[in-house]
């Protein structure tokens, strides 16, 4: 794995212990209202600007298969452990229904399938942000609406969590998906954590990527959409 | 919400109506009958002295109410629909052959002989729910209802046609509705709906010279207390105005139509994705273990995650088309009285410059 010297590097939230399979129902209430409710007066996150087109740097981003190896390892290691203990001690007891390491594959595919982008073109004022991505929906937040918001699809929300911008996604079936946009000082580089997780679930897989700035303009060709016309490109005039 | 079993019912309609009988204060009755096809009726070949009301629609409000339409997924969709959806009444009403000029316009029209007006209560692909009045010049609503479909599969085709709109039956429900209470309708009433029509307009353009022959009841309708004479002149200037509005109408309403069709595949591919998302999510839970894709494999999430994105997708083009069409609203340019006019600005503004000229022109011409 290659190392990050990201703001929002996140781990793996490995094993939730399953004596608590109940509550794990209410933890996506409980992470959403405290992704939207709690932190309504810390305005700090709106220093931060993401403004401006960011391309993803391979380098400095995580690999999702080195990653899945490594964690899919480790949780093995941890289950013989566990199972090992288990057999040592008759009070211990393991429920064979959980902690199956084979869904951290399952939680790897789709979080490198959730986060391919590799284009952002970030507009934010005082009241929002939009996060295009390339063959992907745009990130959309409004920083003073601090509520939920359900549709047929599920359920979204967005608020700064200090300096850092979370995105989260609560979709039927349990899955569940958050964003963790970050910035370094200077606007050199942004970072994306993707977190995805199965309500309910043991495991939860995050990918860390990073981006670096591009300027958009220095391409030949200045292009608009318009119904009228659809797309239509012009060649960019440079004074040399 | 439990979805109906497309091989079990070929096609259910859930309508809910909050009925308005013709004449009567309009009553809320929630019923839950199944309607299977609704058929659009069709106004007889042989032409009738009661047809021929020219219908004003609304654009559609929408009971859901986001303070910051940018964010919300849904109100971003929504805020099409408001004008898509009268659009498709609109297509139906025309269908029907019993209405003169139905046009969709931005605002309230004070000519309107018959005005038609609606709010989304619910609108996702798999559910559509329409509360609809509808009321002539005089006041008298006829209807006042909630129209309510659920959507099957036999609905969506593989690839969304949106000239072949999923919810078409509720469409043609309302559109019967409306020409039945059309048939309750006197010579006597039909007339007096069209002169209270046109005094309502003359009283907009000049209030001063005409509010004295219309008065409200105690019901709150409006009561035609005489007609100026024919050879009135400031009443005929009225009514050569009017022909100008006409005019205005036809150039708005081509918007809107303009609007349908730019839109309509976008659209219908949303709505598509989104009856996917929420019935597959449905059938999902039914689906055997040993038959595939089971409820929570990975395949099933993945499925969900696919079906969300390219609605959100969907929703995203919606939006930018949305955008790109307020910003690209032609000026309209037409001539009245010898002087050439151009509205530039979102149609909502052109609308209420058109107004002020109007009633600008008025006073000018006949001012001594």
């Amino acid at each position: 794995m290659s190392s990050l010297s990201s703001v929002a590097y996140e781990t793996e939230g490995t094993t939730v212990h399953t004596a608590v399979k109940v509550l794990s129902g209410m933890f996506v209430i409980v992470l959403l209202l405290t992704d939207t409710a709690a932190l309504a007066a810390e305005n700090e996150g709106l220093s931060v600007d993401f403004t401006g087109s960011w391309e993803l740097d391979y380098q400095q981003s995580e690999q999702p298969n080195a990653k899945i190896r490594w964690l899919y390892t480790q949780a093995r290691l941890k289950a013989e452990r566990e199972l090992q203990r288990s057999r040592n001690s008759r009070d211990y007891h393991i429920d064979p229904r959980v902690g199956n390491p084979q869904t951290i594959i399952g939680l790897g595919r789709l979080a490198e399938k959730i986060a391919a982008a590799t284009v952002f073109n970030i507009k934010q004022d005082q009241n929002h942000i939009v996060i295009k991505r390339n063959d992907d929906f745009a990130l959309i937040c409004d920083f003073n609406l601090g509520e939920l918001t359900e549709s047929s699809f599920g359920k979204e929300s967005c608020r700064w969590r200090k300096n850092r911008l979370s995105f989260l996604i609560v979709l039927p079936d349990g899955l569940i998906v958050r964003h963790l946009f970050s910035i370094t000082p200077g606007q050199r580089q942004l970072n994306v954590a993707t977190t995805v997780r199965i309500s309910g679930g043991d495991y939860s897989f995050t990918l860390n990527r990073a981006y670096t700035p591009f300027a958009q303009n220095e391409s030949m060709y200045d292009c608009k959409y318009t119904i009228a016309n659809q797309t239509t490109c012009s060649l960019v005039r440079r004074n040399n | 919400m439990r979805m109906p079993r497309a091989g079990l019912i070929p096609v259910l309609l859930l309508l809910v109506s909050c009925a308005a009988v013709f004449r009567q204060a309009p009553v809320t009755e929630i019923d839950s009958p199944e309607f299977n096809q609704v058929e659009l009726d069709y106004a007889p070949d042989s032409p009738s002295d009661l047809s021929g009301l020219n219908v004003s629609l609304e654009v559609f409000a929408s009971t859901l109410e986001v303070s910051s339409p940018i964010y919300s997924s849904a109100t971003r969709t929504r805020s099409v629909e408001t004008r898509y959806l009268p659009y498709v009444l609109k297509r139906t009403l025309d269908r029907s052959r019993y209405w003169g000029a139905v046009r969709v316009l931005p605002k309230p029209d004070p000519s309107a002989e018959l005005h038609i007006s609606g709010t989304i209560a619910s609108s996702n692909g798999a559910e559509l729910g329409l509360s609809i009045r509808v009321a002539d010049a005089t006041g008298q609503v006829w209807i006042d209802k909630t129209y309510h479909e659920i959507a099957t599969d036999l609905d969506y085709g593989a690839d969304p046609n949106y000239l072949d709109d999923p919810f078409q039956n509720l469409f043609n429900q309302i559109a019967n509705d409306i020409s039945s209470q059309l048939q309750l309708v006197s010579a006597k009433e039909h007339r007096r709906i069209l002169d209270t029509a046109m005094l309502r307009y003359a009283v907009a353009l000049s209030p001063e010279s005409f509010s004295e022959y219309l008065a409200h009841d105690r019901t709150g309708a409006l009561n035609l207390l005489s007609l100026p004479a024919k050879e009135d002149p400031l009443f005929n200037r009225v009514e050569k105005i009017r022909q100008s509005e006409y005019l205005f109408a036809d150039a708005v309403d081509a918007h809107y139509e303009n609007l349908f069709r730019q839109l309509g595949p976008t659209y219908a591919w949303w709505r598509h994705y989104s009856y996917e998302l929420i019935v597959g999510n449905e059938k999902l839970e039914q689906i055997d273990a040993t038959r595939g894709a089971t409820r929570g494999s990975w395949y099933a999430m993945e499925r969900i995650y696919k079906t969300y994105k390219e609605s959100k997708m969907n929703e995203d083009a919606l939006r930018e088309l949305a955008l790109s069409f307020d910003n690209e609203t032609r000026p309209i340019v037409t001539n009245i009285a010898g002087k050439v006019i151009e509205l530039s600005g979102t149609l909502d503004m052109q609308y209420d410059e058109w107004r002020r000229i109007m009633r600008e022109i008025y006073r000018e011409e006949t001012a001594f």
